[in-house]
């Protein structure tokens, strides 16, 4: 590997390992994923393949850019655009603080990627905090499509990591077999409460039953009226009829109303009404964002709000 | 255009610099060929005639169909797999890659795209099958010994290899879903009769050249046009009911000429086409290798990891 100069290992993906590089000639900083060809295997693994083959045709600001595919006998390289951090180390560098400008920037461009996903037809399945890429400019980039809508969803990953099952949707914990984009807003929702509350995830749950639980402890258990077809699916079972002993205001107390109200539309057991991300974008939470929204201007926000930020943190 | 710069300007560099690991042109303007590389094939370079590649596109097309249905693919997997396998014979040869594993790894590939994927040993033991049929001999399963452990990785191997040639493009607009949708804006979804024979005629232009030069919108009226014209029905004429398509006639007219070809051309015997080729690999190890002792010839192929 004489073109890039091999500096640390940043992480392991659904299908190998990443590494930060450095191209020698450039001088730029990328992300390397190697995927392991095992001449005794069954080929190029279909997830590396939809992985790629997926993001040769996304290529949008908020959507982590496939620069290359380095091919030798033994793996097969993708090379990466570079980003500093994910949301979720992000997170452990904020004890506990987060600037409300950072959330509303971090999740406008979260519903960009994912509007530009769905419209083209392409379910990420699989957002969480360590799936989101964030850069020193303060831009936010979908990444890791291996799960990308193909081949069900795994219990388990190639590195042995359990799948986490706090950001899924009550319809597939009950084993809905037709996902459609309302399973990635659901994700979306998950993350937003996450990220007013500067890393505190919002369902942490154990199981696939206590996930549910803690669901409909804060949303009310869904019943045939709330959720037509909801005892058809799959792996339903009857939960307690709980009723919401919480206020979002208890939730989420840093966020604003119009924030809130948001939250709310997106956390909806019920896929069919849960909001897609176009209209989650042009919700009125935004309208100050979109007011400045020429990106120029809304971006160089974001850098000084979120520089305001990371220098709150440790270091 | 603006944003894939840095793109560009990595590949430039990557020409220069990297030996051991082959470029892949990640785009996607490779999908439709102009009528000069139709024609100046790279097996053509390699002293194959066009007559003879031309059945073997036929022949390897017939047999990504066959192990299809043995392996029960859905039929998008098989029209996947067979545009895959004439892409990759416009930008490698048949001398230098063989026809039927290639065939092998385009089923395997096709079959993980379209999200049914068979493991290898499966498509290995079914043309294992086909070609014992073909051979009229006793069916016997195939033994796991040392020439199925190396055919399998000659398999892994040229599915890698398809797959680098395409550039990873190997999303495949589907043109049977094309013809059912026409069919259902001209009122026609329920006339089987029409319907079945444009899907039939569907299936074999892919053993034809058509989806290198024309796009699978095209293609998908041609079929309805040739299946209409002989089934004596008449569709919309003023305006012309393909134009709602934005499809000329005369690119239809050429298609269909393109398909109608197929079924005027006698089949060949399998037996002797490969053995046709198998006489110009000979002669072309035979040079590579007095080649190899005075210097390495710039004339090859770019790609580093050619056959051995």
């Amino acid at each position: 590997m004489q073109k890039y100069e091999k500096l640390e290992k940043i992480g392991e993906g659904t299908y190998g390992t990443v590494f930060k590089a450095k191209n020698r000639e450039t001088l730029e900083i990328v992300a390397l994923k190697r995927v392991r060809l095992d001449d005794d295997d069954e080929g190029v693994p279909s997830s590396a393949l939809r992985e790629i083959c997926l993001l040769k045709e996304l290529k949008h600001k908020n959507i982590v850019r496939l620069y290359d595919v380095l091919h030798s006998e033994k793996k097969l390289t993708l090379v990466f655009e570079h980003c500093d951090q994910d949301l979720k180390k992000y997170f452990d560098s904020l004890n506990g603080e987060i600037d409300l400008d950072v959330v509303k920037s971090f999740m406008y461009q979260l519903l960009r990627g994912l509007a530009f996903c769905h419209n083209h037809n392409v379910l990420h399945r699989d957002l969480k905090p360590q799936n989101l890429l964030i850069n020193k400019n303060g831009e936010l980039k979908l990444a890791d499509f291996g799960l990308a809508r193909a081949f069900g969803i795994p219990v388990k990953c190639y590195s042995a990591e359990v799948v986490t099952l706090w950001y899924r949707p009550p319809d597939v914990l009950f084993g809905a077999k037709l996902y459609t984009t309302s399973i990635d807003m659901w994700s979306a929702g998950c993350i937003f409460a996450e990220l007013a509350n500067a890393g505190r995830p919002l369902f942490p749950g154990s199981d696939v039953e206590d996930q549910l639980k803690r669901i409909f402890k804060l949303l009310g258990t869904p019943t045939e009226e709330t959720w037509p077809g909801i005892s058809q699916l799959p792996d339903y079972k009857p939960f307690p009829i709980y009723h919401p002993s919480m206020s979002f205001v208890q939730v989420v107390p840093k966020l604003n109303s119009k924030g809130r109200e948001l939250l709310q539309r997106l956390l909806v057991c019920n896929p069919s009404q849960r909001l897609n991300a176009d209209e989650a974008m042009s919700h009125p939470y935004f309208s100050e964002l979109s007011g400045a929204n020429s990106n120029a201007s809304s971006s160089t926000t974001n850098t000084s709000a979120l520089a305001k930020s990371g220098g709150s943190g440790p270091q | 255009m603006g944003s894939q710069r840095p793109e560009n300007n990595t590949s430039a560099v990557l020409k220069i610099v990297s030996k051991p690991y082959g470029k892949i042109e990640l785009s996607l303007n490779n999908v439709l060929l102009p009528e000069e590389k139709l024609l100046n094939t790279p097996s053509k370079v390699d002293g194959l005639d066009l007559d003879t590649e031309t059945d073997l596109r036929i022949l390897g097309c017939e047999l990504i169909q066959t192990a299809g249905i043995l392996l029960k693919l859905p039929q998008v997997a098989m029209a996947t797999g067979q545009v895959l396998f004439q892409r990759f014979y416009y930008s490698k040869s048949f001398v230098r890659h063989p026809m039927e594993t290639t065939a092998m790894s385009c089923v395997c590939l096709a079959s993980k795209i379209e999200e049914a994927p068979r493991r290898i040993r499966d498509v290995i033991n079914v043309f294992h099958h086909i070609r014992q049929v073909r051979a009229q001999k006793p069916i016997s399963p195939m033994v796991l010994d040392q020439h199925y452990i190396n055919l399998k990785t000659q398999v892994i191997k040229a599915e890698r290899r398809v797959l680098k040639e395409l550039g990873f493009c190997v999303h495949v607009k589907h043109p049977h879903k094309i013809i059912v949708m026409y069919l259902q804006v001209l009122g026609f979804e329920k006339h089987n009769g029409l319907m079945q024979l444009s899907w039939n005629y569907m299936n074999d232009a892919l053993r034809s050249d058509v989806f290198m030069k024309y796009d699978p919108e095209t293609v998908a009226c041609a079929c309805i046009y040739l299946s209409a014209r002989r089934l004596n029905i008449s569709l919309p004429k003023l305006p012309a009911w393909f134009t709602l398509f934005k499809v000329t006639e005369p690119d239809i007219v050429s298609v269909c000429r393109r398909i109608l070809r197929l079924y005027n051309r006698p089949k060949k015997n399998a037996d002797d086409l490969e053995r046709k080729v198998e006489e110009l690999r000979k002669a072309y190890q035979e040079a590579r290798l007095k080649s190899r002792g005075g210097a390495v010839s710039g004339t090859n192929t770019p790609n580093s990891n050619s056959p051995k």
